[in-house]
């Protein structure tokens, strides 16, 4: 669906207003390119940025209805749409005149391409802007990927780079660098400098170099506990630490993902499938497909049992006054 | 020239002097040597593990005027004025204090403008997480579109400050911290380039103190060399390292594990005639507990060591103890240690500390004793228990044997009604059972339902005891349902044997039984007994039994007999007399 969109772009098949809205920042971005490459390439480049959250939508307006100087038409960006999603009233960081904004839309400035950017999940559909933008804009949706198409994802980019990965190192890579599309373009260009010539990346490479994310950590972390590999286990603790990473945060993290688990065991237990306690748990399949087969989910008991003693290890964290860094790495070496 | 510390003057200059961090230094030179470098980069890890170093060795590879290449020439003039920091383009920006917007923004500015004499505009950012939010903002514009001559070179230790929108548009690189023997090797080189003697042994106490930080272990290693006079020794590393500790607190453990508590307070006693802080040494021997019980448990990390060593000598020591001897000791010390927030005596709840330490795995053997004690009680219990059941079901079979087929239908009856009727015990009842127990209990039992609750009385309206011996009775009810509330009724089930005591002045045991289920074991017991009759050798046949027998046989007669209970019906219980001819 989206490649269709772009495919219109680059066919030069550009609509007047955009709407680009979702969390996978990647296709925002990519959106963004695409049309300003197509643009470039007609000639001089104006672009013209806005935040949404410090300026007015007027100001949006009245920039595209402004005459381009130096190019037939010029590209105007409004990031942070806020006004398209549900917010509270009065919460709001600017008024903006909607009901302009919904006569605007009728005849959109024919000099100018305006792109309004939501990053957000879900829009207000209720709202009435929410549906005139849907109905004058050209809409594309930014939603996460489901795990197959981001493996085909990762293969095309690597592609791009000239270089080839196993399954099982897709796998790992996905494991370690989580599923944010930016984060992985930026991780990929990376491992591919490293490698240099060589056209095979493998998961040793991976390994090294990947930068990994806090929640990664935790996991193996978690995994390492309750497998009762102790010494991997306050290993990564300490990275953690020298990383400035409060051991009442991590114990959290370490509490929502054992909590994970015992969900996953009794979703399972009830015969879902995967993507079933994902949709039930609102949480990315990939985390369940990790979790659904681990050996620890047939021990209901002590994932319990451990819930309990990282509470204990909470109220111990926020009372005892002794050495903070201590009180957690003594729970791991338990 | 004035005295340059170890850790300034030996700065690496190139990628080849830089310590550990293979794969970082592997990327950065392939990006330089095929020219796929891009315009923003992170580097995070701690402190003292080359973050600022690469960045500058980048910063001239990047700019030097024989490059494309791996590594800068260091000759070249460009080079040279990096090094110095005199370089115009190379601009060092240390965010923690230059935190504010106007100072973010002034540098900025100058972005736009082409580099005056090298290829690139290097902008390193040390501290980035310093920076304020807005000046984060300023920064983000920027690098959102940066002009091609500009890079921008990120380094921090804490990249969880850094907000995402900043990291994502950075490649970024986690520097790892540097093993032992990377700092080992590196201060032999250093050591041996200013030509000063060194020992090995020296160098491993630094690199171990220094955790995995080069620049700490540098500046360590200067203290060292200019602390000692001529040659350095184990005891100068060990003083400037501040891990004095570790051979008093071997001593003092290995005291502990000896119990030779004598030994361990003069240990605290030297220690703090040294001028320690109680309460520092406290913290200190929790230290030294907590490096025994990784020890134990994760005896290749010895890289997480704080006081101890992975010596032999102390994974001995450690193997002395046991996981649990040392987390009661370190609850303990734990709790000292909260306990001396509040006291000026430190000294003396140290000393206890010590003491009730000492004790700790006798306590440990003291309560497996005890434990075995009640291990043997459980046995001798448990053996009761077994022979209880053994005799319970063999009552069970016994009646299931004679019962007649109806036995299962019985069975549901009584789990559908939800009952527990204890038919074994009620049998054992009606073979002690004799007429004059039952008159007893019928001769109060007026009085015994005048004195009940009321609602317990009405629990007890249609019920009426049926056979009782010299210590229990059976009382049978007409509805299960109240036998049921009766057996579930806590206070009825207490205060009713307590009242009938009261009147009687026996304890009563009482046994509840619908009637339905009366007639089927009173029935299975005659049948039993008649047969245990009938064979002389069948034990027990003293006079109570039959007397009981004879009771039973007479009440079975009274209730079922069709022509009896009409004319009991007519005339009344009390009025009707039964001969049996």
């Amino acid at each position: 669906m989206i490649s269709e969109k772009w495919m219109q772009i680059s066919n030069n098949n550009i609509s007047s207003v955009y709407l680009l809205y979702g969390i996978e920042a990647y296709f925002i971005e990519e959106t963004l390119k695409r049309i300003k490459r197509q643009l470039s390439d007609q000639g001089e480049l104006e672009v013209i940025t806005f935040d949404m959250e410090e300026s007015k939508v007027d100001e949006v307006m009245y920039e595209a209805d402004t005459i381009p100087f130096f190019s037939d038409k010029k590209l105007v960006i409004a990031k942070n749409a806020f006004f398209l999603k549900a917010t509270e009233k009065g919460k709001e960081k600017i008024a903006h005149d909607t009901l302009s904004l919904e006569e605007w839309l009728k005849s959109p400035s024919p000099s100018a391409i305006t792109v309004f950017i939501a990053p957000y999940e879900k829009l207000d559909e209720r709202k009435k802007i929410t549906k005139a933008m849907k109905q004058a804009a050209n809409v594309i949706e930014s939603a996460s990927l489901q795990v197959h198409d981001l493996k085909g994802w990762i293969l095309h980019e690597l592609s791009s780079h000239g270089k080839t990965m196993s399954d099982g190192a897709i796998d790992c890579l996905i494991e370690l660098g989580g599923t944010d599309l930016v984060h992985l373009q930026t991780e990929l260009t990376k491992i591919a400098t490293y490698v240099g010539e060589e056209p095979e990346i493998d998961v040793d490479t991976i390994k090294k170099l990947l930068v990994r994310t806090l929640e990664q950590d935790v996991f193996t972390l978690g995994n390492a506990y309750l497998s009762g590999n102790k010494s991997v286990a306050i290993e990564i603790y300490h990275d953690l630490l020298k990383r400035k990473e409060d051991p009442l945060k991590l114990n959290a993290l370490i509490a929502t993902q054992v909590r994970l688990m015992v969900q996953v065991s009794h979703l399972k237990k009830k015969g879902y499938h995967a993507q079933q306690i994902a949709n039930q748990l609102k949480v990315h399949p990939y985390r369940v497909k990790l979790l659904i087969d681990h050996p620890m989910l047939h021990n209901e008991q002590k994932l319990l049992q451990t819930l309990n003693d990282l509470a204990t290890v909470d109220l111990q964290l926020k009372t005892l006054n002794i050495n903070r860094d201590r009180i957690l790495e003594m729970f791991l070496l338990k | 020239m004035s005295y340059q510390a170890f850790y300034r003057a030996y700065r690496p200059q190139s990628f080849a002097e830089m310590s550990g961090q293979t794969h970082i230094k592997q990327t950065l030179q392939n990006a330089l040597l095929y020219n796929k470098t891009t315009h923003a980069y992170l580097f995070s890890g701690p402190r003292g593990t080359g973050k600022t170093s690469a960045a500058k060795i980048f910063a001239k590879a990047l700019n030097c005027e024989n490059g494309p290449a791996k590594e800068p020439c260091n000759t070249c003039e460009t080079c040279k004025s990096i090094t110095e920091g005199s370089n115009t383009d190379v601009i060092e920006f240390d965010a923690a204090s230059n935190s504010r917007v106007e100072e973010m923004r002034d540098i900025i500015e100058k972005v736009r403008f082409a580099p005056s004499n090298a290829k690139y505009k290097v902008y390193i950012i040390d501290e980035v997480h310093m920076l304020s939010t807005s000046a984060f903002n300023a920064l983000l514009k920027t690098l959102e579109e940066p002009p091609a001559h500009a890079v921008f070179i990120l380094a921090t230790t804490e990249p969880h400050k850094i907000p995402l929108t900043i990291i994502s548009r950075c490649q970024r690189f986690d520097f790892k911290r540097i093993t032992s023997s990377d700092i080992v090797s590196r201060m032999e080189e250093v050591l041996t380039d200013a030509k000063i003697e060194y020992d090995e042994d020296v160098l491993k106490i630094i690199a171990q103190s220094a955790a995995g930080g080069m620049r700490d272990a540098l500046s360590m290693l200067d203290q060292v060399v200019s602390f000692s006079a001529d040659k350095m020794t184990i005891e100068d590393a060990l003083l400037v390292t501040g891990s004095i500790g570790q051979e008093v607190f071997f001593q003092l453990a290995d005291a502990l594990i000896d119990k030779d508590i004598a030994k361990a307070l003069a240990c605290i006693e030297k220690l703090i005639e040294d001028g320690k802080d109680p309460v520092r040494l406290t913290e200190d021997f929790i230290t030294f507990y907590r490096d025994l019980l990784v020890l134990l448990v994760a005896p290749e990390q010895t890289e997480l060591l704080e006081i101890a060593t992975g010596d032999s000598m102390f994974l001995e020591l450690a193997s002395k103890f046991q996981v649990d001897t040392l987390y009661k000791g370190i609850s303990i010390l734990t709790n000292t240690q909260q306990e001396m927030r509040f006291s000026n005596h430190a000294k003396v709840y140290l000393e206890t500390a010590i003491i009730r330490l000492a004790h700790v795995p006798k306590e440990g053997t003291v309560s497996s004793e005890s434990n075995s004690e009640l291990e043997t009680k459980v046995r001798v219990l448990e053996t009761q228990l077994q022979q209880l059941q053994q005799q319970l079901s063999q009552g069970m079979t016994l009646q299931a044997t004679t019962g007649t087929q109806d036995q299962p239908k019985r069975q549901r009856q009584k789990s559908s009604g939800g009952v527990k009727v204890s038919s074994g015990r009620i049998s054992e009842i009606l073979k002690t059972a004799t007429k004059t127990d039952i008159q007893v209990i019928k001769s109060q039992w007026a009085s015994i339902l005048q004195q009940l609750q009321k609602s317990h009385a009405a629990l007890l309206n249609d019920a009426e005891p049926v056979a009782a011996s010299s210590n229990a009775f059976v009382l049978k009810f007409k509805y299960d349902i109240h036998c049921q509330m009766a057996m579930e009724n806590k206070t009825f089930s207490t205060s009713f044997p307590q009242l009938i005591a009261n009147l009687t002045g026996t304890m009563y045991e009482v046994l509840y039984v619908p009637e339905e289920n009366w007639l089927k074991i009173r029935e299975d017991f005659i049948k039993q007994n008649g047969l245990k009759q009938s064979t002389p050798e069948t034990e027990g046949n003293s006079s109570e039994p039959n007397d009981s027998m004879e009771l039973l046989q007479a009440m079975e007669q009274v209730s079922e007999d069709p022509l009896i209970v009409e004319a009991e019906k007519l005339f009344g219980k009390e009025f009707v007399e039964v001969q049996d001819n």
